[in-house]
């Protein structure tokens, strides 16, 4: 083809690209730009139509999420479950990545096999043995029931991250420290895993979207102690309008704290969303 | 195919002089023996369980009763599983090919512009890292009686009850899932494209190819392996779709939009038959794990066979 035709066909296409990729902008962002619109409206505007553009905002839903319903309780345990998932998921997932990464023997396939059926499953097939076993016990409803729950959930995905994180890491620097006299334990963790921070910082924040996001798990495994945000804010009366503006508010308030952390971390985001495709 | 990202370049000359200490057993087995624990008490135990309960009638309060596969003959004669099944399905075969062909359309345009990319980049990851049941909510609100689109279409002449139509709350569905994963697909695809070799675009353009036929026959086969993870993955989460039926439809009208999840979940916490709900459950694990046959094989090859 002819190559000459170039500038002007190139600045054409530019133009076009850029024209529809804010199209899908807007449509990416619209949904959470109305609902924060419903959040900060009084509730006879905020469902008045034709749509109101010029109001004086205002925090009552706010107010009254937080105050009144007690949101906050929700927010805690969200936090403590996400907590408990991050931090134990990857520690335990760190610990076989490494050794996963590292050995070249059936057992070690089987066991990626095995993780990755595992992955496929719904979680239904896990969930309900718990919730009757965790009615048993007494741990239904509980923070800990969660943390343990997510651990299992997340455990393959982790495994299978954590892995093609260590591969990158060539295995020659812990055979030079045990060369010198280190044990394979302490090589790994004074060799390889302070080397790992961006593997560990990505594999986090996908334990960390999993816990924070999960619903059918807290929904089916909490009553009213340790329900998380997603949960509560699905429960808040749909049929009475006077809730939406509370349930917006509720929304946006689990949103940003979120969208904040990834944002600010995307670039761990899209590598770990990367290393997946590897593996593929 | 070779690591796309994998390549650390500083690294490398690291393997001049080596000798490779091999990781004994015992070492692999105090390595990964915490997460296989985790994974054997907290996913084959209750696997097994629910194998075990889906030969029971067993609700809560009453000693669980052997009834060998009446269970699984109760919910092959219900229709309700067979229209979630079906709508499943249908829910997969539409909504995944769009997913993939947007995702992939807004990767390749993606690659295209020179400016402003981080900043497109960060506004499409909101819908995927949003917490799904928020997602159904915020897109929820426009569609109700009184919401943005449903007085925007009908300012225009269109009247839709988007919850109480068939065909309407269905596509809702479909069209929330599909905007809830192009996200991802578009990360995915546009991270390959980042990470493809030059060479053999240069070569396809001195050739004279266009830029349709560069993206079918030079960019297309590179990315392969991307778009099949993608399908793969897309496939596991659709099958498991629940958050945004319980929270936007919760299965209708009537039982129009009930995946097999949510008739699982329907018949396990509100009708409270555990062991029915057990063989419902058991029955979408077969139905999964023959969808995916193709690639747990082809994963079983790549990591079984190809490693040695």
């Amino acid at each position: 083809m002819k190559a000459h035709s170039s500038t002007s066909s190139r600045a054409l296409f530019s133009a076009i690209a850029y024209a529809i990729l804010t199209v899908w902008l807007i449509l990416a962002i619209f949904p959470f730009f109305w609902t924060f619109l419903i959040s900060i409206k009084e509730v006879v505007d905020a469902f008045a139509l034709p749509p109101i553009w010029v109001f004086k905002p205002t925090l009552v839903a706010y107010q009254t999420l937080w105050i009144e319903e007690g949101f906050t309780k929700y927010l805690i345990n969200s936090a403590i479950v996400t907590f408990g998932t991050v931090t134990i998921s990857i520690s335990v997932g760190c610990f076989a990545g490494y050794g996963l990464a590292r050995y070249n023997r059936a057992a070690g396939f089987w066991i990626l096999f095995a993780a990755f059926v595992f992955r496929a499953l719904p979680r239904l097939t896990f969930l309900l043995p718990f919730y009757y076993l965790a009615r048993l016990t007494g741990l239904h409803d509980t923070q800990l029931l969660l943390i343990l729950v997510l651990v299992a959930i997340n455990q393959p995905f982790t495994i299978w991250m954590l892995r093609s994180f260590f591969q990158e890491i060539p295995d020659s620097l812990e055979e030079s420290a045990m060369v010198d006299g280190c044990t394979r334990f302490q090589a790994f963790w004074y060799v390889i895993v302070p080397i790992m921070g961006p593997g560990i910082v990505t594999a986090s924040i996908f334990s960390m979207l999993l816990a924070y996001n999960e619903f059918l798990i807290p929904l089916t495994l909490t009553a009213t102690n340790a329900v998380t945000m997603p949960v509560a804010i699905s429960q808040f009366g749909a049929e009475d309008l006077r809730y939406w503006s509370i349930s917006a508010a509720g929304a946006i308030s689990i949103a940003i704290p979120m969208v904040i952390i990834v944002l600010y971390l995307q670039k761990f985001l899209i590598k770990g969303l990367t290393a997946g495709a590897v593996k593929g | 195919m070779p690591a796309l990202i994998c390549i650390s370049p500083k690294l490398e000359p690291c393997f001049l002089a080596k000798k490779v200490i091999p990781v004994k057993p015992r070492e692999f087995w105090a390595f990964v023996s915490p997460s296989v624990v985790v994974m054997t008490v907290l996913m084959v135990l209750p696997l097994f369980t629910t194998i075990y309960l889906s030969f029971f009638n067993f609700n809560f309060g009453t000693t669980p009763k052997f009834i060998g596969l009446l269970n699984y003959t109760r919910i092959l004669e219900d229709t309700r599983f067979w229209q979630a099944l079906g709508f499943t399905l249908f829910y997969m075969v539409v909504s995944i090919p769009i997913q993939i062909a947007l995702g992939f359309g807004l990767a390749l345009l993606l690659n295209e512009i020179s400016g402003l990319k981080r900043f497109f980049i960060s506004i499409y990851l909101v819908p995927y890292i949003v917490t799904p049941v928020v997602g159904t909510l915020a897109v929820s609100w426009l569609f109700k009686d009184r919401g943005f689109i449903t007085w925007l279409l009908s300012s225009i002449g269109i009247n839709i009850q988007w919850y109480a139509d068939v065909v309407a709350a269905r596509g809702l569905l479909i069209g929330y899932g599909i905007w809830g994963a192009v996200p991802f697909v578009m990360l995915m695809l546009y991270a390959g494209l980042q990470a493809m070799p030059a060479d053999p675009i240069e070569a396809a353009i001195m050739d004279g190819a266009t830029w349709w036929q560069r993206v079918r026959f030079v960019m297309m086969p590179y990315l392969r392996p991307i778009f099949i993870f993608i399908a793969m993955v897309n496939i596991m989460d659709a099958y498991r779709l629940f958050d945004s039926v319980a929270v936007m439809t919760q299965g209708g009208p009537g039982n129009a939009t009930a995946t097999i999840m949510y008739y699982t979940y329907s018949i396990a916490f509100q009708e409270q038959l555990i062991g029915r709900a057990s063989a419902s459950v058991i029955l979408a694990v077969f139905v999964i794990i023959t969808l995916l046959y193709p690639f747990l094989r082809q994963t079983y090859i790549d990591i079984v066979g190809g490693k040695k």
